[in-house]
């Protein structure tokens, strides 16, 4: 009986299926020697943890002093969009200029997003899950890795920043690049495909051994926490094996900067089909003293990671399957303290760019005290007198509609509660694109 | 506890109850030094956080669910691992052996005595590496029995495999075993095959 006929016995049986955790566990046991690689789209969210400055980006006032390191006068536009400078304020990284006038024209942009809260942890999670109550709720990258392609043995790559999974997939971190070569070889003594650790007629066997204890174990006499846990190791294991795909797309060479070693690992990992989604973060934003200082550093920093992926996603021929999220966990204060820093502030914003999202477009406001300005679901158009406060939940309802998983089992078992009059339309403007 | 996934209200009463646990990398490596007398030493450095670790700054919290990237992980752990013990310890008075104190590489199945033999150190290693208390005719040995035996017999019928064990398994420069019958190598896959099972990985 082979593997994929003995799970589909289990199926019908009612095996796995008697229990909460039944099909996510059918799922994740099926090995991937039988599935095709995933193929797109792929998902990646860029954290900037800790508290990007959203007037030193995207949503610029240069007034009552919001910010000293340029006035109202000198804000940019680049189509639809309105940006601060920042040229002439770096060292390395890119600029506000290069980022807007090469990728303006693909970028949509959300303003004034109520967190109804200002701690990292709350925030964090509600921005990533689109939860604000419950820790139980997977992660945007986690829960569209779990419908689309919990099989992949690297589904959801995780770099670090709130990355909960709601038990529904595996997290995966691969925190260096070497490490994908050791992880591919694992039968080869320190990766060397010339030194292989068992002949390879003995791995079948092993392999056929480990697959026969497998189908004597996980019966229904077993209790759903051991039969889980039997059908996670086994798929794990099984899947793990898949992961040479990986070896042709490895860089020879290391990228220097950390997020574009992150983007490098999710890049190989997409190309070769063997995951969904990543989760990728920089830290330090959490600009409580010299706020211009560390924003003008780590801002370019965060924004020449992403033109790293989409320009190394083009080589690579996957960048028309990318669907790219930029957030923070939260914005920083109108004002400056005292140690010339900025402190926690409830109102954010966020970016996305990727297929099916029509570009050039900015949606929301903030007004000039950085306040939100309520906006009308059905039009998108800012409505002071009837319109809603935008939270992460809409936005996270939004995401899914995107990612074509709204109505999955996953989504309905972490329901977002976004009344049907509050689903923002046309939120992504070209459905079809 | 019989058939408790045949009724689905039973199967959620039980959902919670039992405790199951996948090791973390520094419990493993406790585990790993406590069976073959040194931990394997990667779980602790490189590969901890693809393991599921935490380093307290970025990583904060373990995995509970093994990825297939911790799956690849086990798989390497459960080679180097069977690579570095078995023929050192085979080398080693039997008194002093961790793993085979009670069979020699020279015994191979094919005679009741043998099959005897193999059967008894199966069942002392299922009760080192995995805790389980079985019997020599228990399913679980006759498992691991076909496995041995099943390589042995397969072995025999390869042309030009070399009679030494491996140079990275063998003892490299210190010595290299010999292996005429075949059987360090396929104890090597026997406890491969042990170090991946979900009774060593987890609690």
């Amino acid at each position: 009986m082979t593997r994929r006929t003995f799970l589909k016995h289990c199926v019908s049986a009612g095996l796995g299926f008697a229990t909460a955790i039944g099909p996510r566990d059918l799922a994740l046991a099926e090995a991937t020697d039988d599935v095709a690689p995933y193929d797109g789209p792929y998902y990646v969210v860029f954290n900037a943890s800790g508290g990007w400055d959203t007037t030193y980006l995207m949503d610029p006032k240069g007034i009552d002093g919001i910010n000293r390191l340029y006035g109202q006068g000198e804000i940019l536009t680049q189509g639809a969009h309105r940006y601060a400078p920042t040229a002439k304020h770096i060292g390395e990284g890119m600029s506000n200029e290069d980022f807007f006038s090469q990728y303006g024209s693909d970028l949509l942009v959300m303003h004034g997003i109520d967190l109804s809260v200002n701690n990292h942890t709350p925030c964090s999670r509600y921005m990533a899950t689109g939860k604000l109550d419950s820790v139980a709720y997977p992660t945007f990258p986690a829960l569209v890795a779990a419908c689309r392609g919990a099989q992949s043995p690297l589904a959801f790559l995780t770099f670090g920043n709130y990355s909960a999974t709601g038990n529904l997939v595996p997290m995966s971190r691969v925190p260096y690049l070497q490490s994908l070569n050791l992880l591919a070889k694992a039968d080869f003594v320190q990766g060397n495909e010339r030194a292989p650790y068992h002949e390879p007629f003995v791995s079948d066997r092993i392999e056929r051994a480990l697959e026969d204890q497998f189908q004597t174990r996980v019966k229904p006499s077993l209790l759903p926490r051991t039969q889980r846990s039997e059908s996670m190791l086994f798929a794990a294991q099984s899947n793990s094996k898949t992961l040479n795909r990986i070896v042709p797309f490895i860089p020879k060479e290391v990228a220097k900067k950390r997020l574009h070693q992150q983007c490098d690992i999710a890049l190989a990992a997409f190309k070769a089909g063997v995951c969904v989604s990543a989760n990728l973060s920089i830290g330090q934003f959490d600009s409580h003293n010299n706020n211009d200082v560390d924003q003008m550093k780590l801002l370019p920093e965060f924004l020449a990671g992403i033109d790293f992926l989409l320009k190394k996603s083009e080589d690579l021929q996957i960048r028309d399957k990318l669907v790219i999220v930029m957030q923070s966990e939260m914005g920083r204060t109108p004002t400056y303290n005292s140690g010339n820093g900025k402190d926690h502030w409830s109102i954010n914003s966020i970016m996305f760019m990727g297929t099916g999202i029509t570009g050039n477009r900015v949606l929301g406001a903030t007004d000039e005290k950085q306040l939100l300005v309520p906006i009308a679901p059905d039009t998108l158009n800012v409505d002071s007198h009837d319109g809603i406060r935008a939270r992460p939940e809409h936005i996270h309802q939004a995401l899914r509609e995107l990612a074509g998983i709204a109505s999955h089992e996953y989504c309905s078992q972490f329901p977002l509660g976004v009344k049907d009059d509050e689903r923002f339309q046309g939120f992504w403007a070209n459905d079809s694109a | 506890m019989d058939a408790v996934n045949d009724r689905p209200a039973r199967a959620a009463e039980l959902e919670e109850v039992g405790v199951v646990r996948l090791l973390s990398p520094e419990q493993l490596e406790r585990k790993i030094a406590a069976v073959f007398g040194k931990p394997w030493g990667r779980l602790n450095d490189s590969l901890a956080i693809l393991y599921g670790g935490i380093d307290s700054l970025a990583v904060t919290e373990r995995n509970t669910d093994p990825s297939g990237a911790m799956g690849a992980v086990q798989r390497m752990m459960a080679n180097d691992i069977a690579c570095e013990h078995v023929a050192a310890d085979f080398r080693l008075d039997a008194a002093q052996r961790k793993l085979f104190p009670m069979i020699e590489p020279d015994i191979v199945p094919g005679t009741q005595a043998g099959e005897q033999a193999i059967r008894s150190a199966i069942v002392y290693l299922h009760e080192r590496l995995l805790g389980h208390e079985d019997a020599a005719d228990s399913p679980r040995v006759d498992q691991t029995f076909r496995l041995f035996d099943g390589i042995i017999q397969e072995a025999r019928q390869t042309q030009g495999l070399e009679k030494r064990e491996s140079y990275y398994c063998g003892g490299r420069d210190e010595f290299r075993s010999e292996d005429p019958h075949f059987t360090l190598r396929t104890w090597r896959a026997v406890i491969t095959y042990l170090l991946r099972q979900q009774a060593f990985l987890y609690e």
